[in-house]
């Protein structure tokens, strides 16, 4: 993805669709923040969630990089019963349901546009040693506010055009 | 006498969510099962009033499930909860005969009034 490949309509509902995710479950407002090709902007933080893409007419990745402490306040917000203690137990639970979530109402707002998409479950990357390089493209990365820390959600989607693919959602 | 809820879900969270927004309820005793089959031994132990059944659950799924409960007892009285994007499993369990789905995220209105609409006889068939 570069700057003349960007497709804002696909860029602008999954971000639309991120922020009315997260406001459901999370109870949290995100604003959108800038908006760049770095690709190291969110180096050293704790968490990674990756997202496999394809579609009639997409494939890649989109990745959703947050830190530990803003990962914490996610599943402390959405579990209403075991508060703080149980963090480690719960992190990967409530990650992998938030990403599920946002995948199917992504695609569906997608499809309603008139795009088809499939978006994988999650992979999560949970540690501070790790490099993230996507597919061989700059991806661009939109920077999403939040009260409980600033989530990096990165693009690398390509446009294809496979003639024979269907996609079943 | 008090409603029992059997609240089926792999995740934690979500059995964690849907507790919490019935337990101000004293309506309401809750049980808990972590995928289709242990739903499926609970509610023939149990014999609940009303199952909340994830879809996409491991050993087995919610569609399965429900299937198997409805064989059991066509008056069970099920409500799905699904992500979207699960449009043709959902019709394949309306079909069936379970009384309601419910989109996640979900707010405590939504399944509380699922709830009583289901206990109440409502379907949505």
């Amino acid at each position: 993805m570069n700057a003349d490949s960007i497709d804002t309509t696909l860029v602008d509902t999954i971000l639309a669709t991120f922020s009315q995710v997260f406001s459901s479950l999370f109870m949290i407002e995100t604003n959108r923040g800038k908006m760049s090709f770095k690709t190291d902007d969110f180096d050293g933080y704790e968490v990674a969630v990756v997202t496999g893409v394809i579609g009639e007419n997409h494939e890649g990745v989109i990745a959703y990089r947050l830190t530990e402490s803003t990962a914490r306040d996610l599943v402390n917000a959405m579990d209403m019963e075991d508060e703080m203690s149980s963090y480690g137990e719960m992190f990967f639970d409530v990650i992998g349901e938030w990403m599920n979530i946002l995948a199917g109402n992504i695609s569906t707002a997608l499809n309603s546009q008139g795009t088809k998409l499939y978006i994988s479950p999650p992979s999560i990357i949970h540690g501070s040693d790790y490099t993230l390089q996507l597919i061989q493209m700059a991806p661009l990365m939109v920077e999403m506010r939040t009260p409980a820390g600033k989530i990096g959600v990165h693009f690398a989607i390509k446009k294809i055009f496979h003639k024979d693919l269907e996609i079943h959602s | 006498m008090k409603r029992t809820i059997l609240v089926v879900d792999d995740a934690r969270v979500m059995r964690n969510i849907i507790k919490s927004n019935l337990k101000d309820n004293d309506e309401f005793e809750l049980f808990e099962a972590t995928n289709g089959q242990e739903a499926v031994k609970q509610y023939d132990e149990i014999k609940p009033d009303l199952v909340t059944m994830d879809i996409t659950m491991d050993v087995q799924n919610g569609v399965e499930a429900a299937r198997e409960i409805l064989s059991h007892d066509p008056d069970a009285r099920i409500i799905m909860v699904t992500a979207l994007g699960q449009e043709k499993l959902l019709s394949e369990c309306i079909e069936m005969g379970v009384k309601d789905y419910i989109l996640k995220p979900f707010s405590k209105d939504r399944i509380i009034s699922a709830i009583s609409k289901a206990l109440n006889g409502g379907s949505a068939k």
